[in-house]
């Protein structure tokens, strides 16, 4: 019997009917999946409890504006607004004010307003670190919000990033100046394919994409077994394993290794091991 | 399964779930997601991702879901937006993740045990990803939904936010350049037996 014209061919039927269940997902990969979707779903939950509503915080705003042009209405000061708004576009003042003059960095201090909470995004993972880990920034989650917005150019990032460590490494602050000022002469090939390859990795952490951390990671092992960075890399892989499998094996193996890291603690919190913060002074706790 | 799936009730909102509760609602749209993403090139690499991704679009629109399709149609749309957006990205970082990493043997489950079934299945898969890497994406996702996931040409239509004609239309052209693949693949594969 003829086939119908549109039909597929008995060729591809029945590759079709080989591939059937090929591409199927595992138990345990089903398992892990479900698993890093319920903590997603309740970092999400959580981060949409605590901010405010939407509709709320534009409400508030609208009122407070409202407010606040009624009283200058009221007090005839539709100069000193429109002044207000003129400094605040930048724009120069056209007369004489009958205010002191500040210096340009404090005006802008004075009137900067609180930025507003940012949007509830169940992307970021939820980390609360009681102390800032100076050289723990190229993997430290908190960088991530501040660092990656969208007004930042993406090769902007890495720069800043590689400057941070260079600048963590020799472990002073005007070293993160020199860094900043002389970067691209010491960016070469090699050093920024690892960084990037590390970078990538943490972006990827930080975004919850386990499995893109972790490929990135092996990359890196592959292509730069004994790195600069190879620390990070043991870091980046602890990190992935407590958050998206709850297994604490190879985060204790690398604070046992290393228990004087500076990634050490954000392990022992993430993994919910034992932790070794000492009064200062104090000699470490042994486990 | 599809049946199954299609119908099957909206899940709630529950923000203390447990695995268990959300294996129940969940566990048959993320078998849907990882399958499909794989026949519509998304990377091996970055599949838990992507299925997280749009798990959790699922899970967090589920409200605005109307009822005008079936649940699995309104999956199916959210699944090959994510999909989009996966193929796109993993061409931007093409050069970081240059690599696509096959999934080990194993890791899909067979109704046989049989591993010389199972090796013959991970070779006819491999083969049908490639041929699918072949087809425009468009015409991808026509095929996938229509020739492996079975749905009808009007379900289709509607998760892919189509006319049915222009559905119909692309489904022709998608068997078309697929028979014609095949037809390269077994050239290529009889040249090389007769060398």
């Amino acid at each position: 019997m003829k086939p119908p014209p549109d039909a597929l061919s008995k060729d591809a039927r029945a590759l079709l009917r080989a591939a059937r269940g090929g591409d199927d997902v595992s138990a345990a990969e089903r398992q892990r999946l479900l698993e890093a979707f319920q903590r997603r779903v309740h970092a999400d939950e959580r981060s949409r409890l605590r901010a405010p509503p939407r509709r709320m915080a534009w409400a508030l705003a609208a009122l407070v504006t409202t407010g606040s042009v009624a009283a200058l209405a009221q007090q005839g000061a539709f100069e000193r607004l429109s002044s207000l708004i003129e400094r605040a576009l930048g724009v120069p003042e056209s007369g004489p004010s009958t205010q002191p003059v500040a210096p340009p960095g404090v005006h802008r201090a004075a009137e900067r307003q609180p930025e507003p909470p940012p949007e509830p995004s169940a992307l970021q993972p939820e980390v609360a670190v009681p102390e800032r880990l100076p050289s723990a920034r190229v993997i430290d989650d908190r960088d991530a919000g501040q660092e990656t917005t969208p007004a930042r150019s993406a090769a902007a990032v890495p720069r800043a990033r590689s400057a941070a460590r260079s600048a963590a490494s020799t472990g002073s602050a005007a070293s993160l100046d020199h860094a900043a000022g002389d970067r691209k002469t010491r960016r070469d090939g090699v050093a920024s394919e690892e960084l990037d390859l590390i970078i990538a990795a943490r972006d990827a952490l930080v975004n919850g994409k386990h499995a893109a951390a972790r490929a990135a990671v092996s990359r890196h092992e592959q292509r730069f077994a004994d790195g600069a960075f190879s620390e990070e890399r043991e870091a980046i892989l602890a990190l992935c394993d407590c958050r998206e499998r709850h297994a604490p094996e190879r985060g204790r193996a690398f604070v046992e290794r290393r228990p004087d890291s500076l990634f050490a603690e954000r392990i022992r919190q993430d993994c919910s091991l034992e932790t070794n913060l000492v009064p200062a002074g104090g000699a470490a706790a042994t486990h | 399964m599809l049946t199954a799936l299609a119908s099957r009730p909206v899940p709630v909102a529950n923000p203390a779930a447990s695995v268990t509760e959300l294996e129940a609602q969940y566990a048959e749209t993320i078998d849907l997601l990882w399958r499909n993403f794989r026949r519509l090139g998304v990377p091996d690499a970055v599949l838990p991702d992507a299925v997280q991704d749009a798990l959790l679009v699922v899970h967090r629109r589920r409200a605005d879901f109307r009822g005008e399709a079936t649940f699995l149609t309104w999956v199916y749309g959210v699944l090959l937006r994510v999909a989009s957006g996966y193929r796109r990205s993993a061409s931007r970082a093409a050069a970081v993740f240059d690599r696509r990493e096959p999934l080990a043997i194993d890791s899909a489950t067979s109704p046989s045990p049989d591993p010389f079934e199972q090796l013959e299945q991970h070779a006819a898969t491999e083969l049908l990803h490639r041929l699918l890497d072949e087809l425009p994406d468009e015409a991808r996702a026509v095929f996938v939904l229509v020739e492996l996931e079975e749905l009808t040409i009007e379900a289709a239509a509607r998760a892919l936010g189509l006319r049915v004609t222009t559905c119909k239309s692309r489904l022709r052209s998608a068997r078309r350049a697929f028979d014609a693949a095949c037809a390269r693949e077994r050239a290529r594969h009889e040249r090389l037996e007769v060398k």
